[in-house]
């Protein structure tokens, strides 16, 4: 290299590989994402792949979101462009695909943002509990807790709890010295941590579900169902995994059925909404006495009840609530929603641990699972 | 191999002989690039892996500070690599010595392009006017500013630093660039009561008696509102101020210290960043063209090999290909050299030249000398040196190059199924180059000033649009002034016009509102 002294360019590696600071701030970005996320949750969680899937899988849900920007002034979107052909274009042509490629225009930037169903599940369930959840001593479950052993001689210090040894030892130098500095650790100061069965009581509960798969019921109140007992289940069994569930279906008569057909079953038959609630009575006073068992029935209908069984269900519903149920949830499904059963009840049960709700799209369904299972409603 | 070597350094062993062929090349493209008359800045190739690349270009300076909005980019740049998408081909920083990163996992043939493009860029950067005033520290000035905001993040809060970043960047468009220098509080607010009170006294240098008639009848008026002004405070801005960051800095009355330093980096760093986006079709017109030259000429002189020809030559294509829906800065400013380059040597067609002859510009006579020679080199040099991409366009772009690159004007067109089509709707050379000239107003971006930093009496900051035939986009009128007026703290107007209504924009803290207002 003859003219190494005129030539003024190098070249050079370096160690990259503790670089980090883009996926950090991408981190950022995804968390900022799922704020959004979190704030339109509504619109997320009837999405038909959140609701047919394994609540306990590891899927996950691509929810599609303009990226997230901040604002700035802009002029309003144009309609015009301007491009390069192969020759001889001339106007009236048609450029591009046709058809296929609406937003995706440039200042139109579509996001997937990519989340764990664990994560959308653990935004809905942060505001959700058991209203008036009581203790109830009918089992007593047995939990492990961490216990700490008091003074041990010879142990082996595996199991060391470093912070209350150097504790207890500081603690003997202040009795034997006057003063409380580490000094001089000695097996006689070794706390040790112990795993140890305790027993303590459980809040036992049972939620009943009941849902009507009578021929009035159309997709949409199917739909809205199952997304609604979707995340019933899935939150209980995540968050209470103690609670029995029990499923429901009816039409004009009443039966117990298993998840699984609950959630597929379907029939062309007129409804009676008294029959699923003449069963609940009836599995509260030989399975689930409420004096032992927290109880939640909940029913779905589209409220278009056989003519004249109306005051029967009334009757029931406060019958179910005098025997002391937690609470009783109505849910009435419906685009066109007509007064129906939840006009009848609201007219006639004034308790308030009678829930009446309606659903009408798909966006419902979040602020009504926040109605059913509200947390702060506690009894003293 | 000694005790103390680390992985690396072995991993370093393993690039040694690609390395050396990498240097030798360079030595080549240096030469040939000097025979040629480019004059770039010495310049540092930093051999790198794909996400360090990704990242760099994603904050668009190595070390620059964080925030979400880079790492949103480096998500979207790094999926587009990695699904294979596309790829960042080069990346070139603005200083003295220039900073480039060439891709470890590219085949060197690759990296040999890369490097004769870059030092075209270093040339543009270091030889264009436009590019003059810009700091060449600027990688050790962001780093700074970098620690300072880190250092920001800890004494006031992460949450603190990142909302101030947001709404600082959201308008981080709007500063002067004919003012990048601008005066603190206190010599900002002495200067502009001199500029006024030598306003107030035109006549006083002015022997007497001369145009007295004059004085009467032009400032009888003045005098009022000017011994209005005299026991008034002063009007901040006199004159409408386009630099909005910079006036927040000074004169937002309620920031502390490190809240205008803050404002301040993303001032300076915009700054920087304006004659990039000035000058993004000039920049690679002169790169695409270089590189072209260059490979060709390293091929010419036997030291490129039949199969790697094939793989640069196969790049390149990629790189100028046109884009039925956009402008590919890469291809038009590939053409458009390539178009003056046929005009000074005197190579256009026929057809082109009966052309020329029909709009009256000369012809320049056929040249056949030694391409070194070519009289098409002094002047593209002084076409590169004194244009941005809006100049370049308005003094250069003609019927030749449309025609040669088949450009067209389309629109967007919404059937009755609600699907899109896009269709050709006018091919005149003229429209285009209209078009294309004011899109590039203000690099795209609305020109909005600062009116008045004490409306109402209350320190309130009054904004407006300066309206040329482009309305604002209403819903980005709302989510802007919130952020705005986290910066400025007091109620922000913005008065906006467009050709049907004109409205003004405002936001207290609570809620945006707006208004229809009359001139």
């Amino acid at each position: 290299m003859e003219n190494n002294e005129r030539w003024f360019a190098s070249i050079s590696r370096q160690d990259w590989s503790f670089e980090r600071r883009g996926d950090q701030d991408a981190a950022r970005h995804n968390e900022k994402v799922k704020e959004i996320i979190k704030d339109n949750l509504e619109g997320v969680i009837s999405d038909g792949e959140i609701i047919t899937a394994d609540p306990r899988s590891k899927k996950t849900i691509k929810v599609p979101m303009r990226s997230l920007e901040l604002p700035r002034f802009r002029y309003g979107d144009e309609r015009e462009g301007i491009g390069m052909g192969e020759g001889g274009s001339q106007p009236g042509d048609g450029v591009g695909d046709p058809g296929k490629e609406a937003g995706t225009d440039p200042g139109e930037e579509y996001y997937e943002a990519e989340l764990s169903l664990q994560e959308i599940q653990e935004m809905v369930f942060e505001d959700l509990g058991l209203p008036r959840i009581k203790p109830k001593e009918q089992k007593d479950i047995p939990s492990e807790i961490v216990k700490y052993d008091d003074v041990r001689h010879n142990r082996s210090p595996s199991g060391l709890d470093i912070s209350r040894t150097i504790m207890q030892n500081m603690l003997r130098n202040a009795q034997d010295y006057g003063v409380a500095e580490i000094k001089g650790i000695s097996p006689e100061d070794y706390r040790v941590r112990r795993w140890e069965e305790d027993v303590r009581p459980e809040n036992s509960a049972v939620v009943i579900a009941m849902a009507d798969i009578s021929g009035s019921m159309g997709d949409f109140e199917k739909y809205i169902t199952r997304a609604f007992c979707w995340w019933t289940v899935s939150f209980l069994r995540t968050k209470f995994p103690e609670v029995e569930l029990v499923f429901i279906s009816h039409d004009t008569e009443a039966q117990e059925v298993t998840e699984k057909q609950f959630f597929s079953r379907g029939t062309g038959g007129g409804t009676r909404c008294s029959a699923p609630n003449e069963l609940a009575l009836e599995l509260l006073q030989h399975r689930y006495p409420p004096t032992s068992h927290n109880v939640y029935p909940l029913h779905f209908s589209d409220g278009d009840n056989q003519y004249g069984d109306n005051p029967r269900c009334v009757d029931l519903v406060q019958q179910l609530l005098d025997s002391e149920v937690n609470q009783y949830a109505y849910i009435q499904i419906g685009k066109t929603s007509s007064s129906g059963l939840l006009n009848e009840y609201t007219k006639n049960i004034s308790d308030e641990r009678f829930k009446g709700l309606k659903i009408t799209e798909k966006e419902g369904v979040l602020a009504a699972l926040k109605k059913v299972f509200n947390p702060e409603e506690q009894e003293d | 191999m000694s005790m103390e070597s680390t992985p690396f350094d072995k991993a370093a062993n393993r690039y040694e002989a690609e390395d050396r062929d990498l240097e030798a090349a360079l030595a080549n493209i240096w030469s040939i690039a000097e025979e040629n008359h480019l004059d770039p800045f010495p310049t540092h190739f930093e051999v790198v892996p794909p996400n360090v690349i990704s990242e760099i270009g994603s904050y668009g300076l190595p070390e620059r500070y964080s925030h979400w909005t880079h790492g949103r980019e480096y998500r979207q740049i790094k999926t587009m690599y990695d699904w294979g998408l596309s790829k960042i081909y080069e990346l070139v920083i603005n200083s003295n010595p220039a900073q480039a990163y060439l891709m470890e996992n590219n085949p060197p043939i690759e990296n040999k392009l890369v490097m004769a493009h870059v030092l075209a860029h270093s040339d543009f950067f270091k030889n264009n006017k436009l590019f003059a005033p810009t700091r060449r520290d600027m990688p050790e000035a962001a780093a700074h500013n970098a620690v300072r905001i880190q250092g920001y993040e800890e004494q006031y809060g992460k949450m603190a630093v990142e909302q101030l970043l947001d709404a600082t960047l959201s308008i981080e468009e709007h500063v002067d660039p004919y003012r990048p220098n601008r005066p603190q509080k206190e010599d900002e607010l002495r200067n502009w009561r001199e500029q006024a009170s030598r306003k107030r006294r035109p006549h006083e240098s002015i022997p007497a008696g001369q145009f007295d008639d004059i004085f009467d009848i032009a400032s009888k008026p003045v005098l009022k509102v000017i011994h209005d002004q005299h026991t008034e405070a002063l009007h901040i801005p006199p004159e409408p101020d386009r630099d909005i960051l910079g006036f927040i800095r000074n004169h937002g009355p309620n920031l502390q210290e490190w809240q205008r330093d803050v404002i301040d980096i993303v001032r300076s760093e915009s700054l920087y960043f304006y004659p990039q986006r000035r000058t993004q079709i000039r920049n690679e017109c002169c790169a695409s063209h270089w590189h072209k030259r260059i490979m060709r000429e390293m091929s010419d002189r036997n030291l490129i090999s039949d199969k790697d020809n094939e793989i640069w030559w196969r790049q390149h294509s990629g790189v100028v290909a046109p884009d039925p829906k956009r402008i590919n800065p890469y291809y038009l400013g590939m053409k458009m050299y390539e178009y003056l380059e046929d005009y000074y040597n005197g190579t256009l067609s026929a057809e082109e030249n009966d052309w020329l002859i029909k709009e009256h510009i000369p012809v320049q006579p056929r040249f056949e000398g030694r391409l070194e020679d070519s009289p098409a080199i002094p002047a593209l040099r002084d076409i590169m040196i004194h244009n941005d991409d809006q100049s370049f366009i308005r003094n250069h772009f003609n019927k030749i190059v449309a025609d040669r690159m088949d450009m067209y004007i389309y629109e967007e067109r919404v059937d009755f199924d609600g699907e899109v089509d896009y269709v050709v709707i006018d091919n005149g050379w003229q429209k285009i180059r209209d078009m294309l000239v004011s899109s590039m107003d203000n690099s795209g971006m609305p020109y909005i000033t600062v009116v008045d930093g004490d409306y109402n009496n209350a320190n309130q900051l009054y904004l407006r649009h300066e309206y040329e035939g482009k309305a604002l986009d209403p819903d980005y009128i709302k989510k802007t002034l919130p952020y705005i007026f986290r910066l400025w703290q007091k109620p922000v107007h913005l008065e906006a016009r467009s050709d049907k209504a004109n409205r003004v924009y405002s936001y207290d803290g609570t809620e945006v509102s707006e208004k229809r207002i009359s001139f």
